[in-house]
């Protein structure tokens, strides 16, 4: 470790850290701002922590150990929430055809180019994405706002390859399911 | 059970997986021709894969418009920084 003070140790560590931790905050507990308050509880344990840090691990895995800590506290105190599970049942038949009511249908629209200019679609769509589950949303999040390769996604979120792109499509059902619901058979 | 045939044509639900998977991560030869295969003879996932294009560049564009998930993170940067000198 370098000649900096706490202080401006951890202020770094803020800047390279916060996006990650924030996004597995993010996906596991969907909510914004618990997110944002668990993180920086995390900072502010870690500078009053910061003496007892030996530089045994790695700073990262410190600050998530801090963090993982909070969310499980968080947890404890409201009772288990179960975490989303990949169920595609509700979609497919056992033999994995459509059931007639999950069918995509034909999306008549005359101009998709500039669908999103009309600000009655923008907002079914964004209601349709903010019903998404919260691990949903958050690689969404990931994936098209931060516009992060699926290797770091993965990473991130500490989940696997397959299972990324299964929640993507199961994502996807449902996105799809209720834009046509709410727009193109409207 | 498996069917035989399954190891020729995908379910629907195998073929709409691979469609997704194939926005991140490349499909195999096998994968590939299977996919092709199932969409060939069956309409309602040929419109799926039709649908989900779209919709992966509705929320592409969406993210890269509004851009404000970039800027929350700096905010809550700042409080952070601002909390800590608090100590």
């Amino acid at each position: 470790m370098s000649s900096m003070s706490p202080n401006e140790m951890i202020k770094a560590w803020v800047k390279q850290y916060s996006s990650e931790l924030y996004s597995w905050a993010f996906y596991k507990t969907s909510d914004k701002e618990l997110s944002e308050d668990m993180v920086q509880d995390t900072f502010v344990a870690a500078f009053k922590g910061f003496k007892d840090f030996k530089g045994e691990s790695e700073v990262k895995t410190w600050l998530f150990g801090i963090l993982k800590n909070k969310i499980a506290d968080h947890y404890r105190k409201q009772q288990r929430r179960s975490m989303v599970k990949i169920d595609t049942t509700g979609t497919y038949f056992e033999n994995g055809h459509w059931k007639e009511s999950e069918r995509p249908k034909e999306w008549t629209t005359d101009d998709e180019i500039h669908l999103l200019d009309d600000l009655k679609f923008k907002s079914v769509l964004d209601a349709c994405i903010n019903n998404l589950p919260g691990n949903w949303s958050a690689i969404i999040r990931l994936k098209f706002v931060e516009d992060k390769e699926s290797k770091i996604v993965c990473q991130e979120l500490q989940i696997t390859p397959t299972n990324y792109w299964q929640i993507i499509h199961r994502a996807k059902l449902q996105l799809r399911k209720c834009l046509e619901l709410n727009w193109f058979a409207a | 059970m498996k069917k035989p045939t399954h190891y020729i044509w995908y379910s629907c639900q195998r073929a709409t997986e691979l469609i997704e998977k194939k926005y991140v991560a490349k499909l195999s030869l096998i994968e590939e021709v299977k996919l092709k295969m199932h969409l060939g003879i069956c309409g309602a996932c040929k419109k799926y894969s039709k649908q989900s294009a779209l919709i992966e560049k509705m929320v592409k564009e969406i993210a890269t418009r509004d851009g404000e998930s970039v800027n929350d993170i700096l905010f809550l940067q700042d409080r952070i920084i601002r909390k800590i000198d608090e100590q």
